[in-house]
């Protein structure tokens, strides 16, 4: 019974006083924004002295804007002629993608059916695309790529899937090369993987 | 490409068209005007204008999910990517009222705090998860006869009332220092002995007395008739 009553008492006390003095989430994200007035500002770094939740939620906060920033990242000054720095590539389909057809990808566009592993060359870079059904959405398809064979570049690639001009769909490359867009819709896309140094292009990439 | 003309001038299907370019040239790490997108964000947030609030979550929205899935939390959580979204676009709407639009003077600064939205929505995401695997039973009889919108809404008022009430009672009757530090970090921090000790280093000879502090902490609450009392309306 004493017992009891005591993991009772406990339980009860964790229930209802477990971060209930934590600001939001939001209002720790527009504290790191600076968007707080003077006490407001004041109050929260007297919290965050002695909760370790929202100090490490903070330091995640400021991880994840650091990985992101780039999204951001301000235009080459002007005068400064971005199109001769970067380095734009086409990628073509290797023909072992088509084992014993004719079939010309310049003139019909890559067709990616569900199951097709498609090999593309760009100088050096070798890109494999694998389609498959979406695990989640059956009417959908995954990407998942893999790019090889070139020097490491100073900044993370980000592919992109553009249809008719817009973006569609985008997702970092990983240090191995690895990248997956997930939910694709059938349709004519192009994908492209980009950062400030290099851009290879498929123009045109059919998703069956 | 950029042009002279004011954005303000232009109607929303023309501004949308050039968001969309401007996007795709920023993307491709050539010059762009940001002021298209700019003025697309201003007549949603200033002039309510509802149209330009679906041209924001068309242009953006393929952005907000690659923010989503580039995220730590989301390789943890079950929630669906386009409701986090959805989420994040709610939470902009919030914060980045009308009279809050000064505070933000570009495209950068606006994108910056959708940017910290995506974060928001995770962060609670994972927190209710933690939460509810603590106080299992609480939970699940709070949920009982509510909606989540509204159990998330009526939760988040009635635990912070119900939480400064107990506090302000928990207070009153801590003796020292050490009974408030036991209290902050196995019931608020929901911390172990081992890292409460940890979290307050010297103040505590060993861990045995971090629990004996808690023991006679409790036992004397137990006591209390009128805690008890409190305790068992909640």
């Amino acid at each position: 019974m004493g017992n009891n009553t005591m993991d009772n008492i406990e339980r009860k006390l964790r229930a209802t006083l477990y971060r209930a003095f934590c600001p939001d989430s939001t209002e720790l994200g527009e504290y790191h924004l600076g968007l707080l007035s003077t006490d407001r500002r004041r109050e929260l770094r007297a919290h965050l002295a002695e909760c370790p939740h929202c100090t490490n939620e903070l330091e995640a906060l400021r991880s994840f804007m650091d990985s992101v920033s780039a999204d951001l990242a301000p235009n080459p000054q002007k005068g400064q002629e971005s199109e001769t720095l970067l380095k734009r590539l086409v990628a073509r389909l290797l023909p072992s993608s088509f084992p014993g057809t004719g079939w010309s990808p310049a003139l019909a566009g890559v067709r990616g059916e569900v199951g097709s592993m498609l090999s593309f060359n760009a100088e050096g870079y070798h890109l494999v695309i694998d389609i498959q059904q979406d695990a989640d959405r059956p009417d959908r398809r995954s990407i998942m790529g893999l790019l090889t064979g070139a020097e490491p570049t100073s900044a993370p690639l980000i592919a992109r899937l553009y249809q008719a001009s817009s973006l569609a769909a985008q997702s970092q490359v990983d240090e191995l090369g690895n990248f997956a867009i997930h939910r694709v819709a059938p349709g004519e896309y192009s994908l492209r993987l980009s950062n400030i140094e290099i851009e290879i292009d498929i123009e045109q990439l059919i998703i069956a | 490409m950029p042009l002279d003309g004011d954005p303000r001038m232009l109607e929303l299907e023309e501004l949308r068209s050039l968001c969309a370019a401007e996007t795709e040239r920023f993307f491709r790490h050539q010059d762009s005007d940001a002021r298209y997108c700019y003025e697309v964000f201003r007549r949603a947030i200033v002039a309510h204008d509802q149209s330009a609030w679906e041209c924001i979550y068309t242009q953006y929205q393929a952005l907000v999910l690659s923010w989503i899935h580039r995220h730590g939390l989301s390789t943890v959580l079950s929630e669906e990517p386009g409701y986090l979204a959805n989420r994040a676009f709610e939470r902009l709407w919030v914060g980045v009222s009308s009279n809050k639009f000064a505070n933000f003077p570009d495209l950068k600064s606006i994108l910056r705090y959708l940017q910290m939205c995506v974060n928001a929505v995770l962060v609670d995401a994972a927190r209710s998860r933690t939460r509810a695997s603590l106080v299992e039973d609480e939970a699940l009889e709070r949920s009982a006869s509510h909606s989540s919108e509204q159990r998330s809404m009526e939760d988040s008022v009635l635990r912070k009332t119900q939480a400064e009430q107990l506090w302000s009672l928990l207070e009153e009757r801590c003796k020292d220092y050490k009974e408030r530090c036991i209290l902050v970090g196995m019931f608020v921090n929901a911390l172990k002995a081992r890292q409460l000790y940890a979290e307050y280093p010297g103040l505590f000879q060993d861990i045995q007395e971090v629990y004996r502090v808690k023991e006679n902490l409790l036992a004397r609450l137990q006591r209390d008739q009128e805690l008890a009392a409190y305790l068992e309306r909640l």
